[in-house]
């Protein structure tokens, strides 16, 4: 069997560092409209359809990172109530 | 608003700076949460947690570098495009600017120098040539043929620049939309999704990591409808599926359900699993349905007149028909049912399998329902495929079968004002495609092949036998209380193997007799078809509505009939 160890603290501490990295990620970046600066139909339209991607790649990242940033915390708690049921059955 | 040809350099480069500018912070921004990412994979690592989950947490992690990485890329890529293009539009700009003064200059000189000419030649004419004057009119001429040349000149560079700008254009989208800026998903541009084979494309989703294709299908939702429309052929579609990495078929699976689920060619266990996906997804959509539609209720409900009772009425029709298909979802989503074929849209599209296929099956039955089949009443329909199979259970038989309804089926007003024979023949060529794919993945190699059937009840004998015009790769074909023999079918001749083994069961007192031979769009009478064994249902009756579904009653003489067909022993 493997070495086992949970530091509460580290999990909690991995789990927010994740979900402030999803929250940065989903931020919105301001870019707007370009088409009065560009004034050219075919770059705006591969502009915004380049956009529309890195977009919506952003936005998948920031929630396959939001779900990651729980799993430290789930897993901490998993360990806490295991330890505590088993203390529990010890006391009986 | 886009430039003109009067106006090559329109464009504001400081805006375009400024969006470079924009996706340059973005891109910094995505490094350091890159940073963040690469320190929390490192903390997991120390010593104050080791354990299987933190693996399993790391290498996730890990597994989302690539994602940020393309992320930061395609900005950074993006940036450079438009900081070049500004760097051209400004070119131009300047060019077009110094132009514009040249030719105008030149454009000021050739009319005053076309006045003094005019002039000049007055005088001539008016006082008598002197010498003098005929000099200074040969060197107006040739000072005008220099005007005339530089005015020709400069509209010659202003054609250049027209061309410069449309090169700059063209380059700057080239960039946008390159593997640089978008990774894999840059192969697939709205020209590509709009005008490549559904081969081409599928050979295209090889490239993709299941994010990517979920980006895609977010930005291109109708892409699966491509599919369901003109599908690849079964064939295409096995050879495609059996060269991808077993990542790559994942990846297919998870990413892209709605197309894979519905692919004839590709493995059932695959399309059961990515239709229990989009079932899913189903049942979310219809919940949804059913939240606004109850919501609606009660704002007219709340109505101090109680809103129009004909709008209330049409709301509790409409919430009791999303009710019903709420049920019918949750028993297709039920976990022991292996769906082949799942599309809620329109009509629906659906087909079932009932029981496991291995290399000791012997028989395989596919049942084509007929007129009324829909959504809503298929699983009705499906009692008859699933009552087959689950006798062959009790009697030890290995038999596999399926209910198929891979197309649209008519209603009962197709026959009065629809086009039966367009959407008998459209749904033959699907029927041929979907009995392509299953005789693909049926056979295991160093095995006999099972023998496959199709059993075509009513309307579903159009269907049949339209597919058997085109070919269909079955070992028999039987016509139950059918219709008639397919659009346009005289003889067996019509089918592109007239020497199938097919068979016929049509009871005596079925109203069906009215319609076959009758009409054109249905073909002759399957029984007169050369060659077919007639299966004796055995009703008597000369006036007996009831026999045509009544055939499919359990243990009945007529389904005893059907299933011996079923689990005959193949004779080659």
């Amino acid at each position: 069997m493997s070495d086992l160890q949970v530091s509460e603290s580290l999990l909690s501490s991995l789990a927010t560092s994740v979900r402030q990295t999803a929250d940065a990620i989903r931020a919105d970046p301001g870019f707007g409209s370009a088409d009065s600066s560009v004034q050219s139909a075919v770059v705006t339209d591969a502009l915004s359809s380049g956009t529309a991607q890195q977009s919506a790649r952003g936005a998948l990242l920031a929630d396959q990172l939001t779900e990651l940033g729980a799993f430290p915390a789930d897993a901490a708690r998993e360990l806490q109530a295991a330890d505590a049921r088993l203390a529990a059955r010890a006391d009986r | 608003m886009t430039w003109t040809q009067e106006n090559p350099g329109a464009g504001e480069p400081w805006g375009i700076r400024n969006q470079a500018t924009l996706r340059t912070n973005r891109a910094d921004d995505l490094r350091v949460a890159q940073g963040t990412v690469a320190a929390v994979t490192n903390d997991a690592g120390s010593a104050d947690w080791t354990a299987k989950s933190r693996d399993a947490f790391v290498a996730s992690l890990d597994g989302l570098g690539p994602s940020l990485v393309l992320l930061i890329q395609g900005l950074d890529a993006h940036a450079a495009a438009l900081q070049r293009y500004a760097t051209e539009i400004e070119q131009i700009q300047d060019e077009q600017s110094v132009l514009a003064h040249q030719r105008s200059d030149a454009q000021a000189r050739l009319v005053k120098h076309e006045r003094q000419r005019s002039t000049l030649l007055a005088g001539m004419e008016l006082w008598a040539t002197e010498p003098s004057q005929s000099v200074d009119s040969a060197r107006l001429d040739s000072v005008i043929d220099a005007d005339q040349t530089m005015v020709r000149g400069c509209d010659a560079q202003w054609e250049d620049l027209i061309a410069h700008r449309r090169s700059a254009d063209s380059t700057c989208a080239q960039q946008l939309g390159s593997v640089q800026a978008l990774g894999p998903l840059a192969a697939f541009t709205a020209t590509a999704i709009r005008f490549d084979s559904s081969t081409e494309l599928l050979s295209r989703f090889a490239t993709l990591s299941a994010a990517d294709l979920q980006v895609l299908l977010g930005l291109h939702p109708d892409l699966a409808g491509r599919f369901a429309a003109n599908p690849p052929s079964a064939q295409v579609v096995a050879e495609w599926w059996s060269a991808l990495g077993g990542d790559q078929q994942l990846a297919l699976a998870a990413g892209v359900p709605a197309v894979v689920g519905a692919l004839d060619g590709v493995p059932w266990e695959v399309r059961f699993s990515a239709n229990r996906t989009n079932i899913a997804a189903a049942q979310d959509d219809e919940a949804a349905v059913i939240a606004g539609l109850r919501e609606e209720i009660t704002t007219l409900q709340a109505h101090p007149n109680r809103g129009d009772s004909q709008a209330g009425m049409a709301l509790a029709a409409a919430l009791g028909e999303a009710v019903a298909r709420a049920k019918t979802l949750r028993e297709m989503g039920s976990s022991d049912r292996q769906v082949l074929l799942f599309d809620p849209t329109g009509n629906g599209r659906y087909a079932e399998v009932h029981g496991t296929l291995s290399a000791e099956t012997k028989n395989v039955g596919i049942v084509v329902n007929g007129t009324t089949l829909a959504m809503d009443t298929v699983l009705l329909y499906d009692e008859r495929a699933k009552g087959f199979y689950d006798a062959s259970v009790t009697r030890k038989e290995d038999v596999v079968t399926i209910t198929w309804m891979g197309t649209d089926f008519p209603g009962w007003d197709t026959y009065v004002t629809g086009d039966i024979e367009g959407l008998a023949e459209d749904g033959g060529a699907r029927l041929a495609e979907f009995v392509t794919g299953v005789d693909e993945v049926v056979t295991v190699a160093g095995h006999e092949p099972p023998r496959i059937g199709v059993f075509l009840h009513s309307a579903g004998g159009l269907i049949g036998g339209s597919a058997e015009k085109i070919g269909l790769p079955a070992d028999y074909v039987v016509h139950i209380e059918s219709a008639g023999a397919g659009p346009g079918v005289t003889t067996v001749d019509d089918y592109a193997q007239p020497d199938k083994e097919r068979f016929v069961m049509t009871a005596p007192g079925d109203f069906i007799q009215l319609t076959q031979g009758g009409f054109t769009s249905m073909g002759v009478d399957p029984d007169r078809l050369t060659g077919i064994t007639v299966l004796d249902s055995g009703r008597e009756g000369l006036i007996d509505p009831a026999a045509h579904d009544g055939v499919f009653e359990p243990r009945s003489e007529a389904w005893e009939e059907l299933y011996g067909v079923l689990t005959t022993d193949r004779q080659d």
